[in-house]
């Protein structure tokens, strides 16, 4: 059963020396107890993407296309209604643990402006009882609700986050490199968090992230953004196993595997189109080893091969 | 007999902690923490030493004080023979050019209002290495090596117009141009994206391999470490706590904070169903460390013994050691 | 608890900063040109008279008994006599000081008020029209000279509309029968008459209003940027993603982040206010230390200006903890 679906979402900042396209075309789904990995390096859109199906883009930002959730268009949806639906619905979790948490407000009180937030009548003992229990399902202790988030380690704070994120139980948690920031063990622990959660809570998760390995440990199935756009769509295992997009594979092969012994490592030369002036056809063109005539005239659609979607010319019958 | 280039023995750094100035007047024993203790390894001609560990580990710490960027607390570095550690301003300042450091961001170590071609002719002009003519020649050879083409063009241009990657090449070619014996990499590809990652890792290890360097590879990512270097050192707290050559780490981990460093991992593989070690709690506060062995707080298999070992490497044969005298 | 220790400490580190700058005032009068004792006598005293008067102020004694003998002075609230009035300098001062005081309490109130709600929220509308709005009248208050400005709403409000009084604290006899603070709006309210506390207000309004219009302007200035810094942070756009009011994420997160270095420039500003606000007190012929001083820099009474400078210094400090205070009280990271 398809629990959020984002369907031709296009998103375009105005900045000084121009507009630029940030996402184009953005189309996927995610469904319930799934979790959907977004993954691309850094400008690819990917974290735009996430932000933007919370609304939390800045003013500069125009968003278009759809994300339905609930049957309905929840961009299209009040502000008030939208701020109801944040934190309840859908809640997201940020990449920089360090700076997430008001530094000047206790962890409790983080707690009761989420849980007043969407019941003003809520009594202190219950959001209390409601707090402990969110934080202890992530390992942090319940003692330590009345600290400061200076108090905590980076990894301590991304479990608050989290639980911060579950305590209303939504449906849908976006986690926007929620590791990125922190070491391999504790990302290990995050991991394991997440994981978890997903068939506890009967939640669909939304990991963005720039590593290969979280996605392929964690997720069902994988969007591959390269340059605002999605450029391959598949479940993990086709995505990894049997990589359809030049990028992709490129992708793929330049992440060191600590299981492969004396690996080569490839590269992918050149770099990123600037999304202010991006050029005619492929954006991925001067980069590709496939490249051909078509490539720079036209850009190419998403083709779908099976259950698959791929944005490549190659796959052109 | 392949030469050690680098040489370190018993190094320690240790920080003055802070306190309000109230509680250092009063108090006798000054608390100190210790980011690096008792620490020693080699690095031979032409050898990558990875140094890997978390944050707080200690290891740039390492990598910053073997070079005299801070001053160590105690202990001998012996580059090319010399001991650095006795070296005075001028002295030190020639040595220098025997040896560089890269860091994590190239941006930050590249000076803005400088093109890069004078950044990189920079190192000449400061040990009088050249000629002005035979300088810029230089430069433009290097450029060409470490693929920043067409070089002419690069030399004119300023940090903020290349990539990343570009700007990275840029670092590694300014370290590598008073050709040095020895280069400390701190996380240096760490802030870049992964299609260019390998590039820079690739560039580091031609270049190991032509200058015959002797290398540091500091990092946080054992996969990367894997890919550069001949040997390993798994730094945790201040301490070593194993050192072997990639293959017998990876292999056959000893201690129980390689395996659960190793196991953390992600790998891009979504069939690869990995044994979870996962380890209590997080990284103690340097201030605050644990008696014994310093990893015993969060260690799976910690036993009550542990309080009481000192941590020394202990041979298991073929210059594998670890910390661990316990865990087989 | 931490709190407390944390204002213990604050206020044990401020005797020494006391210390450096009354050390700092002593020896710079002494260095400066003019004798006071010439002042005091005139160009053409003989000089018998000089030095009698000389060693009856200790001026022959060396320069670090003197050092020692004013120290000791200031501790026990000595702070000299007045060459002009032959009056204790601190009775002077303190007797001064109430309508200062006032002044600046009130022009304080309407810069703050101005300076955080505009700030706030041009901030808040970042690039809008009330931002451009906000951005302009900083830029335009700033350059008004006060006295040109408070002329001007004398001009308005006193000559030509005859709504409020262009100078003094009080009508005639509009003074409070008992005096416990010396702030007229307080004694007022504190006798329960009405008629003065209005007669009071009357006449503070323009001052405080010319002074505290031109100071809004950096009060607006620093509130907007600083509160455009806490509204980029990631924990606003973490506060949004609860499900938080706009008005919450706003006032409770943004600006109360934004406070410390508000509160810490405020200070300052309220300090350097009861040093200096000598042209709007000429302008509006206030009875306070800015007219006080003018008149006492006039007649070279040096002993006025030096107990001043001191009597200031002590304000400083004392401003200076209290934010340090409230900046503690806000943000834990500075207590513990």
């Amino acid at each position: 059963m398809i629990n959020l679906e984002v369907k031709n979402l296009n998103i375009k900042y105005r900045t000084r020396n121009g507009t630029v396209h940030a996402v184009k075309d953005a189309s996927f789904f995610v469904r319930k107890k799934e979790t959907l990995g977004i993954v691309g390096e850094s400008g690819c859109g990917k974290s735009t993407t996430g932000h933007a199906v919370l609304r939390l883009l800045p003013p500069n930002a125009l968003t278009d296309g759809e994300v339905v959730y609930n049957g309905s268009n929840i961009l299209k949806y009040s502000n008030e209604k939208m701020r109801q639906l944040r934190g309840k619905d859908i809640s997201i979790i940020f990449q920089d643990p360090m700076t997430s948490l008001d530094p000047i407000m206790r962890i409790r009180d983080h707690f009761f402006e989420l849980i007043r937030a969407h019941n003003p009548k809520a009594k202190e003992e219950e959001m209390r009882e409601m707090a402990s229990n969110a934080l202890e399902s992530v390992g942090v202790s319940a003692k330590r609700l009345d600290n400061y988030p200076f108090e905590f380690s980076g990894g301590m704070r991304q479990r608050v986050m989290i639980a911060l994120g579950i305590t209303l139980k939504p449906s849908v948690l976006i986690a926007d490199e929620p590791t990125t920031s922190l070491d391999v063990v504790v990302q290990e622990q995050i991991m394991g968090v997440l994981k978890d959660l997903k068939q506890t809570q009967d939640m669909s998760i939304i990991l963005i992230t720039h590593d290969l390995g979280v996605v392929a440990e964690v997720a069902d199935s994988g969007v591959v953004m390269y340059a605002g756009e999605v450029v391959e769509y598949a479940d993990v295992q086709n995505l990894y196993n049997n990589p359809l997009h030049p990028y992709t594979q490129l992708l793929l092969k330049s992440v060191p595997n600590i299981k492969i012994d004396d690996m080569e490592l490839r590269y992918i030369p050149g770099s990123l189109p600037d999304l202010k002036n991006i050029p005619q056809g492929c954006r991925f063109k001067d980069r590709c080893p496939f490249v051909k005539d078509i490539c720079s005239k036209k850009e190419p659609p998403i083709f779908k091969i099976d259950e698959r979607e791929v944005r490549c010319w190659l796959y052109d019958k | 007999m392949i030469n050690n280039v680098v040489v370190v023995k018993n190094l320690k750094k240790y920080f003055p902690l802070k306190l309000p100035w109230l509680e250092v007047v009063l108090k006798k024993e000054k608390p100190v923490v210790k980011a690096v203790d008792e620490l020693s390894f080699s690095i031979k001609e032409g050898e990558a030493l990875g140094l890997v560990g978390e944050s707080g580990s200690g290891k740039t710490t390492v990598g910053r004080s073997i070079i005299r960027l801070i001053e160590p607390t105690s202990g001998d570095i012996e580059i090319n023979n010399t001991n650095i550690v006795n070296l005075k301003n001028e002295q030190l300042r020639q040595a220098r050019k025997e040896f560089q450091i890269i860091f994590q961001d190239p941006m930050a170590s590249l000076n803005p209002y400088m093109t890069i071609g004078k950044s990189v002719m920079h190192p000449l002009e400061i040990h009088n290495i050249g000629t002005p003519k035979t300088r810029k020649e230089m430069v433009l050879e290097l450029f060409r090596r470490v693929n920043l083409i067409p070089e002419k063009e690069f030399f004119n241009r300023y940090p903020r117009q290349l990539s990343g990657g570009q700007r990275q090449r840029v670092v590694i070619a300014r370290a590598i141009i008073t050709n040095p014996k020895f280069i400390v990499s701190d996380e240096a590809t760490a802030m870049l994206d992964v299609s260019v990652r390998s590039q820079v890792l690739q560039l580091m290890l031609e270049i190991k391999k032509e200058y015959n360097l002797a290398f540091l590879f500091i990092t946080h990512d054992l996969a990367s470490a894997k890919y550069i270097c001949e040997r390993i050192a798994v730094m945790y707290l201040g301490k070593i706590v194993e050192i072997a050559a990639t293959r017998e780490l990876f292999e056959n981990p000893h201690h129980p904070y390689t395996k659960i460093l190793m196991s953390s991992i992600p790998v891009p593989d979504p069939n690869f169903k990995k044994e979870k070690i996962i380890p209590k709690g997080e990284i103690p506060s340097p201030t605050n460390m644990p008696t014994g062995c310093r990893f015993r707080t969060r260690c799976p298999y910690v036993k009550k013994e542990c309080e009481e070992i000192d941590m020394n490497l202990e041979d298991l044969g073929d210059g594998h050691l670890s910390a661990c005298p316990f865990f087989k | 608890m931490k709190l407390k220790a944390y204002i213990l400490t604050r206020i044990l580190l401020s005797i020494p900063m006391i210390l450096i700058i009354l050390t700092i005032v002593f020896f710079v009068l002494r260095v400066l040109p003019g004798n006071p004792i010439l002042a005091m006598l005139g160009p053409k005293a003989p000089p018998e008279v000089v030095h009698a008067m000389e060693h009856q102020m200790g001026l022959d004694k060396p320069i670090i008994i003197q050092y020692l003998v004013y120290l000791s002075h200031i501790a026990v609230g000595n702070f000299g006599t007045s060459t002009y009035t032959s009056l204790p300098v601190l009775q002077e001062l303190l007797q001064k000081f109430p309508a200062t005081f006032e002044l600046t309490l009130y022009s304080m109130v309407v810069a703050v008020l101005i300076g955080i709600f505009l700030g706030t929220y041009a901030a808040y509308n970042f690039g809008k029209t009330t931002d451009v709005f906000a951005r302009v009248y900083s830029i335009f208050v700033y350059s008004f000279p006060v006295f040109w400005f408070g002329i001007m709403l004398q001009l308005v409000f006193g000559v030509w509309l005859h709504w409020l009084p262009v100078s003094g604290r009080s009508a005639p006899f509009m003074i409070p029968e008992h005096i416990y603070t010396g702030i007229y709006t307080i004694d007022a309210l504190l006798n329960g008459n009405f008629e003065v506390f209005i007669d009071a207000v009357k006449h503070l309004i323009l001052p405080a209003v010319t002074l505290g219009i031109v100071i809004s302007s950096i009060f607006v200035r620093m509130v907007r940027s600083n509160v455009l810094l806490s509204l980029s942070s990631q924990y606003v756009t973490a506060a949004r993603a609860r499900g938080t009011t706009e008005k919450k994420v706003l006032f409770k997160h943004a600006l109360k982040n934004a406070m410390p270095p508000i509160l810490t420039i405020m200070g300052l500003q309220f300090a350097l206010l009861l040093a200096g606000a000598i042209l709007t007190e000429t302008t509006f012929s206030w009875p306070g230390i800015g007219n006080y001083l003018i008149t006492r820099i006039s007649y070279r009474d040096f002993p006025a200006i030096q107990g001043a400078i001191v009597f200031f210094a002590f304000f400083v400090a004392v401003i200076s903890i209290l934010v340090d205070i409230i900046n503690a009280w806000i943000d834990p990271r500075i207590r513990y």
